[in-house]
Parts: C-alpha cells; structure tokens; sequence
C-alpha cells in the first residue's frame, strides 16, 4: 500500500517528517518506509529526455502539417520537427535528443522530406506519462531548461513524498488512507477528518435505467449501485490524477479516476460502467458459464471457469466480480450514463478467481481479504457526489441495494487483570478507554471488565486477545517492560538423542571431514542412476522441479553429487552430512489421505549420518573403514562388525559390507558401483558409509572400569597364507575361540603378490596372550600360538609363511 | 695430620677449577679417590695412629671425602650441562618451515547457528525437542489456528505428498505434538528443516527454522520480550538492540515481528538495512488461546508465548553471507570458511 502524505492529510491534521510518520507507523504494525524508486512504479520507461524550451516555430519547406522548431535544450539548440497542433513559440517541451530511449525504441536522425530533425517533442501518451495523444506534452513553468525530465515528471506527477507499507491480512482497513489516517490519529490523539458525502439527487428515479439481479447471494452478499448522467468525461482534475500515480494507480478518465479515488481513500473497491453499453439495463451477478470468455480492460481475453463470479447483463459477461471490468462496458469519453458498482464479494471466491487467472488487481487484493458491508454503502456515494461534481454530472434518484449482507454486531469484553497477566504491565482506566477511543471503539469498563463495542471496519477483531493486541500496540511494544520469566519449573531432561547428532557431527569434524547439507529432494534420473527403485521412494505431488520430486531413501546420491560438483577443486576429500531419510511404511496412505493426522504411521523419517571419501593413493575402502570404525569407538561401540554384502544396489558388489553390533544392523559402507562411476564420469574410486543414527545411539556400551591388567602380556606375530574368500572377520573368531589366555588379535597387514600363490592371501596378526593371575611366559605362550596354527591349519588350510 | 688435610682441601680446591672436561675429571678423580689417591693415602695411615686419634681423624677425612666426592658430581653435571648447551645450536631448526596445506575439517555454518541459538536458549531453561518433516494437514496449519481460506494453505505454496499430507511449512507444528503430550509449564525449542515452494535468489524450497515455546501460570509478553533481548545480546553482541514491531500471525495474539539494530551503522542506517538501521530476525507471539485448546491445554489457566526464526537468515546477519543459496549449493570452499 502506497501512502501520498500530502494526500493522507486531507484525512488527518499532522506535522512530522515523512521519515517520523513511517517510524510512527511501523511501530504500531503498519511497515512504512520512505519510497523513492519510482522508475518502474510509474511505468517511467525513457530515458535520456531532457526538458526543451522552443524557442522559434517555423513552416516545413513541402509539407504544410509540419512546422521546423528550434529547441534550447541546455547546452545546445537542437532542429525538430514537429506536426503537433499545440505547437507553438516559448512553451517547454519534453524533448528527446538523438540516442534517447522511449519506450524501447532509441530517437535517432531522420530525416522528412529534405529537413533533418535532430530530436523528437513527445506528448503525454509517447512517453507514457498521460493518456494525452492531442498534441506536444506543455511543461509548467517550473520546468528547468535541460533538465532531465525524468525529474520533473516525478516531481509532477507526485508533488508529494510517498511511503510504501506493509500491510498485514488481517487488516484490510488499512488498504485505504481512511485507515491509515485512524491508526494514525490514535497515536497522535487527533481526530479522523472524514470526507463529508452529500447526494443532490435528480427527479429522474434509477428503476427507470437499471435493475440488479444477484443470483449467488453467498457469493456477493451485498450489491449497491447508482447510476450518474455526466456531460463530460475528459482527463481528471489534476490533484486526483497526481495523487493517483503517487498511489501508484495510473490516471486514465476523470470517472474511473475517482472510482480508483475513493478506493485509495475508503479501501472499497468500485467499478463504473458505461449505463448504454450495458444491454438491457439489467445487470445480473451470476457464475461464469463453462468456456465463457471475456476481454478485460486490459485488452486480454480471459477463460472463465464456471466458480467464478462475473457481472453480466442480459447478453453477456461485463466484468469478472471484484477483479476487473471487461472492455465491452467500459467507460470512455463519450460515456453519458455511468453506473457505478459497489459491492461485497466473499473473499475466497474473489481469492481463487485470481489465482486462476493469474490476475491480480487493485480491487482483487482487497476484496480478497474480507472487507464490510457498510463500507460499500459510503463509498458508493463519496465516488458519486465526485462523478456528479467533476464530470457535470447528475445522480438519479435512488440506490440500489441488492443481497441479504449485514453490518455484523458483536462486542468483546476483557477481564482488566488480564492486562497485567498476559502482557506483563499495569495500564490506568483512562488510558485504557482513551486507547480505544482513539481507535474509534466504543467501551465501557463496569466491574473490571472492559466492555468493546467493535465497529465494522475491524473484522479482524474476535477475542479477547485481539484488544490487548490494541492495547499493547498503541501503548508501544518497545514500552512494554521486560522481565524474565519469573514462573519456576523444572527443566525438562536433556535430548540426548539431539546432543548426539551434534556429537556426531563435531567427530567427523575431528577426522577431517567437511559437513554439507543437500536438499532433502531427489530426482527421478539420479535414483535411477543408483538403481533405485522411484516406486519405493515418496513422491512430492507439486514439485518445483524435476530434480525436487522424491524423497530421499538414502545420503548417497546427494553426497555424490556433492563430490561431482566439487572434484575440479578437491582431488580428495572427505564429506558428510547428518539429515534425514524417509521411507514409507504403507502405500494406504495413498488411497484415502483425507483426515489422516498422524502420518509417521505411514512414513518413517529417520536421521542418517552418511560419509563419502575420495583418495589419491590406496585403498578407499580401508581408508574409510578405519574412519568408520573409529567413529563406532568414539561413541563407545565396541564390537561394531563389517560384514560382506551384495544387496545395496548402487555399491560395488564385492565391496561393500554391513555394520552390525549384536546382530543389529547400524548401517553399511562400500564403493560406489563402478558404473555409476562411469556414468556420472567421476574420475576417482569412491567410498562412502550410512549409518543409522538412532541405531547408533541405542548401540552404544556403557562406560564401566575393569581393574588394569596386573601381569605383562606376551605378544607373538603369525603370518599366515589362506584362500582368498577366507574372512580375516571368521579368522579372528576362530583364533578366540582357542585359549582363555588370548586377550586380542589385530591383524596388521594383508598382502597378495608374487610369493603368495594364486587365490590366496597373506594375512599377519599380532596376538597378545595374558594370563590374569600370574606371569604367562613364553614357553606357555608359544605352546598356545602353536595351536592357533594348527586349528587354522584345520579350518581355514592356512599355512605359515 | 691437620695439616695434610687442609693442603689436600686447598690443592683439591685448586685443582677442580682448572678442570674443562670429562677427561680431567676422571683424572682428579683418581688424583684423590683413586686407590692410590690423596684421600686413600690418608686412610691408610689411621692404623698406626691411638684410638682416639684414629676417630677423630678418620672422621676428618670421611667429611672431606664425602666433600670431594660431593665437589666432583657437581662438577659432572655441570661439564654434562655445558655439553648439551655446547650442541644446541647444531639442532638449530628454521621454525618458519611446514610442509602441506594445513586442513581441517569443517562443520556447516547452519551446525555451528543452530548449536550457539541452542545454547543459549538452554541455559534459558529451553530443551530441544524435534518433530517429523512430513506432516499433516491438521498440525502443520489446522491446529495452528490456520483455516482452511487462509492463504498460507494455498497449495502452490507449500508442497504435497498427497491431499492431507505435506512437508511441513514451519516448524511450529512441532509445538502442538508436544504440547498434546505435555502440561505446562515448560520451554521447548525446536530446530529443522521446512519447505515452501519458492526458489529463487531469495528463497530455497528448503531451509531451516527455529521454534521456541514456553507455556506456564504466568508467562507474558514482557517475559517474550526479555528472553528475546537475552538471546539477541548473546547472538549478536551486548551493544545490539531488539526493536518489536506489532504483526500478524494466525497462531499468536498478540503478535510480533522482532528486528535486531544493524550491526554494520550499529542502528543510523546503511545499505545492510535498507536505510532503516533495523534487520527483522523473527516472529513472534502470545500463544493463539485456539492453538493451546486443540493442543489439550487449557487456555483459561496457562498461556505463553512462541517464536520462531529462519536460521539462514540469522547465520547471514551472523556471518555476513550475502547468497542464501550458497548454504546447500555445497561448494567445499565455502564450508571451508567456517
């Protein structure tokens, strides 16, 4: 909402610098700031026009319509011609030199018929500035000789400073200066200069012209019309036209000017139709049939649908409700009966009808947001005394008044210790009713209880909480003191599960990592690039687009991307991300959504840590499984197992392992399927891990002290030689399994090359044998690695190296 | 006797100041405890001196060996000393020297917004709670008092598993889960993930917000604004003001937005502020009595206030980003810088 100051204060006695009204009103909930960009605003599109003063007409040498000017420009004098009948001697002129940009096109030299011009005078109309086509645009005196026009004209058309406010839904009494000036005046304990309405009627009864006939009364309650004889309907009086382009409204004729008018001031929309081009004098408010279409004032055909609300007469649709009137009745200079329309339309209907024609207006953005029935009453008649006054107009006799919509009545009342508890400060009575006084609602207090009385204009007062709101907002939010809560309570316990994820998180940190975070979206060709069924994954209905329309199952393909997106700078890296995955649980979701509150019946989110490593030497996989299993001791999980896997589609199949504890999955690792590798052209071999959070939190093991060991242990090495496929997992089970004395086997080094035969490895361990009670020695020691051989020897064919 | 004691203490005395290295140590060594040495020599005369005079003069040269003997370690750890001092020079390092880029890993702006906003709400009183990304109909807008007209449920907007189902818009849905399962009073936050439909230079179809709510006997809108004040003096700095402006939320009433003075013109007006020396920083409100009812709370007894914050706004303000994008286009130059 635009707000002319200058213009504001026919409403409303102020003396305050237009940066003090906007504090003002951004204080009490209207987001005022000072506007100056007025450029795009005004549809000011030239540039490069300066303001010319003709100094000499003379006549063109052949041709008799066009006279040769000399124009002082500033620094030069420029040649123009010019066929415009206005043209004459000393008057300023906008002139545009050679290389100016009107509208797109860039004036150039011409020349016509042997004269050159070196420029071009524009009218009102070229330049965009007016709808006046009749001649030369004549500047006022005040015009500077070279000066951008540009400046003159915004200084013209606005003659005033602006400012552009933020309006909130809930008030749409304040999309009108009326409002605004109320908000206003309350806070300045001033009083609201309302525009005095008075209707001089002539002898001539309205029935004679029109009729209305509202078929859908729930869809406009309320329909008032008058119809206005004019004589004239040329441009308007210059103050309105002015005001309208500050409000940023363009002028267009002197009758739809005050229509838009009385808009800016009451926040009622209002349309005017030409009364002869209305076919029968009937006007019907009715749906739109299937398939009927209209050209609306801006000269577009529009597709109705058959919920949206048209104005009709007996032939045909005259203008889309409470949008936009058609062209077919519009109001022209030649317009001799003007019927004026104001109406309520239900908010929703005028909502969605706006939506479907992508057609936003003036008009549309308040009825949108429910205005009130009385408003259209006044307004009615505020833009008909306006039309009879400027247009030499008279007013028939009556006003039509059609639909069952009434002024609503309702009061609210406020127990006073409210105040106190819900807004945290004491407020005197006096100041209480002088608050609502200056709001313009009426109350009483009786017995500690206020009692409001709440006008129409403030459909957007319910309850009780809305008057503290009042209350709260005209004391001043920032007066208000603050406290910190006094009221004791117990804090609720930690969220372990929360503060863990953070742990998680400053872990990989530690390691080295960098955390991302991707779009929780995935598109159909990366899950298929993954070999992942879309079928199995939730679709979004309505997405942006393509690359938005599932949700992800899985880390992977998003972290991918990530390394795809960043390997020309990072020939290695390590990244991660916590976030989470959603899955769902049963496809019924889909049959009947209707009232369904709890979806996580249906769908499963749960928070993954996900990890993916590039390097430039060895290998991945073992890189990033000590990462991995560093992670599972750092969150104290001890005997996390890696285990060989074939099933995750988009992994190498002989690269990739699940990570259990207990036979509880926690996740998996492995490589990326090398032709996914190749399809996404990655250069480098790529590992990457998938946990389960939730897993990982329950997985964990307690902390519990054992007593240190008393006695040294004796550590042997063993290098021994098996097939191949033989697990190192299933080796160091067995090894366990063969003496109390065995504290821990680590294996330190896998090898397969020239002296190891075909098919099989060499696998070294380092055991660590102890006794708990007494000194084990080597003799004792060697006897138990003695036997660790041969019962590798018997299970797995291993030989010693 | 006396006499030869005092010359070999005198001669001892001598000696031992003229010693330079390990070498003339060993031989003074020898000189006086060697077993032809000084001191030895001197034992061996005791024998053939009286009782008496063998006591007292053993005891006399027992003294001024342990003194010798004393003297001479001293001695050695001083050479032992002079040596390493002597060498040090030789293991001269150029200590301007590294090898490698130096690196280290890096968590995401948004970790380190959300992990310092949640701090400071927990000393607060605050704990964290979370809720699910795909909600329903009913506590994404319905139990938050907004009705099915209203133009925040505009289909376009947000974004649709199927007719009741979306991802949630706001995280305030969170609130209502938690309020149906609690009584108050209580303070809880909420941090996550949310979705619109928008994308564009200022808007990504996901981001991240922040939801506070505190419910009790007595908690007002000055305790709101207080525990705000707090939150953006510790955030931002203690020089930083709030400015409350009265707003319109379906889900609070009274409602606010809540603007933090600029932290570049500290509040006269800049670029960074468009001119108003204000950056809004989140919404906020007395908590709608409609959302406590739905929620098994009665409103007639408690009531509280909540707010809620767009994290990437705050980690801009914070960090000075000037492309929202830039938190999930991931390039690992950017994570780099945090």
């Amino acid at each position: 909402m635009r707000i002319p100051l200058k213009w504001l204060k026919e409403y409303i006695d102020f003396n305050l610098s237009a940066e003090k009204v906007a504090d003002i009103l951004t204080n009490i909930g209207i987001e005022a700031t000072l506007f100056k960009d007025f450029d795009k605003e005004l549809g000011l599109n030239f540039e490069g026009v300066v303001v010319g003063k003709i100094l000499e007409v003379l006549p063109h040498p052949s041709e008799p319509n066009l006279k040769i000017t000399h124009v002082d420009v500033g620094k030069e004098t420029l040649k123009i011609i010019c066929g415009a009948p206005n043209t004459k001697e000393n008057i300023k002129v906008p002139v545009g030199k050679i290389g100016a940009k009107v509208l797109g096109k860039t004036v150039s030299k011409k020349e016509i018929k042997g004269v050159i011009s070196e420029g071009i005078i524009f009218s009102g109309k070229e330049l965009g500035v007016s709808e006046d086509a009749s001649g030369i645009m004549i500047l006022e005196d005040d015009a500077v000789v070279g000066q951008d026009f540009k400046e003159y004209i915004v200084k013209k058309i606005l003659g005033e400073e602006v400012l552009e406010a933020e309006i909130t839904p809930n008030r749409p009494d304040w999309l009108s200066l009326l409002g605004i000036a109320r908000e206003l005046a309350a806070v300045l304990s001033k009083k609201v200069k309302y525009p005095e309405v008075k209707i001089k009627e002539s002898k001539e009864k309205i029935e004679n012209i029109l009729s209305v006939e509202v078929k859908e009364s729930d869809l406009c309650p309320k329909y008032y019309a008058r119809v206005i004889k004019i004589n004239k309907n040329q441009g308007s009086p210059e103050y309105i036209q002015k005001r309208l382009l500050a409000a940023g409204i363009r002028p267009i004729n002197a009758v739809v000017d005050i229509t838009n008018y009385v808009m800016i001031e009451t926040g009622q929309p209002l349309h005017a139709f030409d009364g002869q081009k209305i076919e029968g004098g009937k006007i019907i408010v009715r749906k739109a049939k299937k398939g009927e279409k209209i050209v609306t004032l801006d000269g577009e055909e529009r597709n109705l649908n058959d919920q949206i609300l048209v104005i009709a007469d007996n032939k045909k649709a005259i203008a889309i409700a409470g949008i936009m009137g058609g062209a077919n009745s519009e109001v022209d200079e030649k317009t001799q009966i003007v019927v004026l329309e104001s109406a309520l339309f239900d908010f929703y209907a005028i909502r969605k009808a706006s939506q479907f024609l992508g057609l936003r207006t003036e008009a549309s953005s308040r009825f949108e947001k429910s205005l009130w029935v009385d408003l259209a009453k006044t307004a009615i008649d505020r833009a008909a005394q306006l039309i009879a006054e400027i247009c030499d107009g008279e007013i028939l006799a009556g006003k039509i008044e059609v639909g069952p919509g009434k002024p609503e009545k309702r009061e609210i009342q406020l127990p006073l210790f409210e105040i106190e508890k819900k807004l945290g400060f004491c407020i005197k009575k006096d100041k209480l009713k002088e608050i609502f006084n200056s709001l313009e609602i009426p109350t009483v207090i009786e017995k500690d209880v206020l009692r409001a009385a709440i006008p129409s204009f403030r459909p957007d007062l319910k309850i009780k909480e809305d008057l503290l709101e009042e209350i709260a907002r005209i004391y001043g939010y920032n007066n208000i003191p603050s406290s910190l809560p006094e009221e004791k309570f117990y804090p609720l316990p930690e969220n372990k599960q929360y503060s863990f994820k953070q742990y998680l998180r400053e872990i990989l940190k530690s390691f080295g990592a960098y955390e991302v975070y991707s779009y929780s979206f995935v598109s159909e060709s990366l899950l298929k690039t993954f070999y992942l069924d879309p079928q199995n994954h939730i679709k979004v209905a309505n997405p942006i687009t393509v690359d938005f329309e599932y949700m992800r199952t899985t880390l992977i393909p998003s972290l991918f991307q990530v390394w795809l997106q960043n390997q020309k700078n990072y020939p290695s890296l390590f990244i991660f991300e916590l976030a989470k995955t959603y899955h769902l649980l049963d496809k019924n979701i889909f049959q009947n959504s209707k009232n369904i509150k709890n979806p996580e019946k249906f769908i499963e989110e749960k928070f993954k840590l996900a990890g993916l490593l590039t390097v430039e030497e060895g290998e991945v996989f073992y890189q990033l499984k000590e990462k991995v299993m560093r992670l599972l001791l750092e969150i104290n999980i001890k005997k996390g197992e890696f285990l060989p896997e074939n099933k995750i589609s988009f992994l190498h199949p002989f690269r990739q392992a699940v990570i259990k504890k207990d036979e509880k999955i926690l996740g998996f690792m492995g490589e990326i399927h090398p032709l996914i590798l190749a399809e996404l052209k990655s250069k480098t071999r790529i590992a990457v891990f998938e946990l389960d959070v939730d897993s990982l939190f329950e997985a964990r093991d307690p902390i519990l002290y054992k007593p240190l060991p008393k006695y040294p242990a004796v550590i042997l090495d063993l290098s021994i030689i098996v097939p191949e496929k033989i697990l190192v997992a299933d080796i160091l089970k067995e090894i366990e399994k063969v003496s109390d004395f065995i504290e821990k086997v680590v294996p330190f080094d896998l090898y397969k090359g020239p002296q190891v035969p075909e098919n099989h490895k060499s696998i070294s361990l380092r055991l660590f044998y102890r006794h708990p009670e007494r000194t084990l020695t080597e003799e004792e020691a060697k006897e138990i690695h003695q036997q660790v051989v041969q019962r590798l020897n018997q299970k797995f064919k291993a030989t010693l190296r | 006797m006396e006499k030869e004691i005092v010359k070999i203490k005198n001669n001892f005395e001598k000696d031992i100041k003229k010693v330079a290295n390990f070498d003339e140590l060993q031989l003074l060594k020898v000189k006086y405890l060697g077993r032809k040495g000084q001191i030895t020599l001197l034992f061996k005369v005791l024998p053939s001196l009286s009782v008496e005079e063998k006591r007292k003069w053993g005891v006399a040269i027992n003294s001024l060996k342990q003194e010798i003997e004393r003297r001479l370690e001293e001695k050695e750890k001083e050479i032992k000393e002079e040596v390493v001092l002597k060498n040090l020079e030789k293991e001269w390092l150029d200590v301007t020297y590294y090898k490698d880029e130096i690196k280290i890993g890096h968590l995401h702006p948004l970790t380190y917004t959300f992990k310092e906003i949640i701090n400071i709400f927990r000393k607060l009183g605050f704990e964290v709670v979370e809720g699910p990304e795909i909600e329903s109909d009913f506590y994404n807008f319905e139990a938050l008092n907004i009705p099915k007209q209203h133009p925040a449920r505009d289909t376009q907007d947000s974004f649709y598993i199927v007719s009741d189902i979306l991802l949630r818009t706001h995280t305030s849905p969170v609130q209502v889960r938690f309020m149906e399962k609690h009584q108050p009073p209580f303070g809880v936050i909420v941090p996550g993930r949310v979705y619109r439909r928008d994308f564009d230079a200022t808007h990504t179809p996901m981001f991240h917000q922040l939801e506070g709510l505190m419910v009790g006997e007595n908690i007002n809108f000055g305790n709101l604004k207080a525990v705000l004040e707090y939150f953006a003096k510790e955030f931002f700095g203690p020089e930083r003001k709030l400015r409350f402006r009265p707003h319109h939320f379906p889900f609070t009433e009274p409602s606010a937005e809540v603007d933090v003075s600029c932290g570049i013109c500290g509040g006269s007006g800049c670029r960074a502020c468009k001119y108003t020396g204000w950056l809004e920083i989140l919404g906020a409100g007395m908590v709608h009595p409609n959302v406590l009812a739905i929620s098994g709370i009665d409103s007639s007894k408690y009531q509280g206030f909540a707010f809620g914050m767009g994290i990437e706004r705050i980690a801009m303000l914070k960090y000075n980003i000037d492309d929202l994008r830039l938190f999930f286009e991931n390039d690992l130059r950017f994570c780099e810088e945090f």
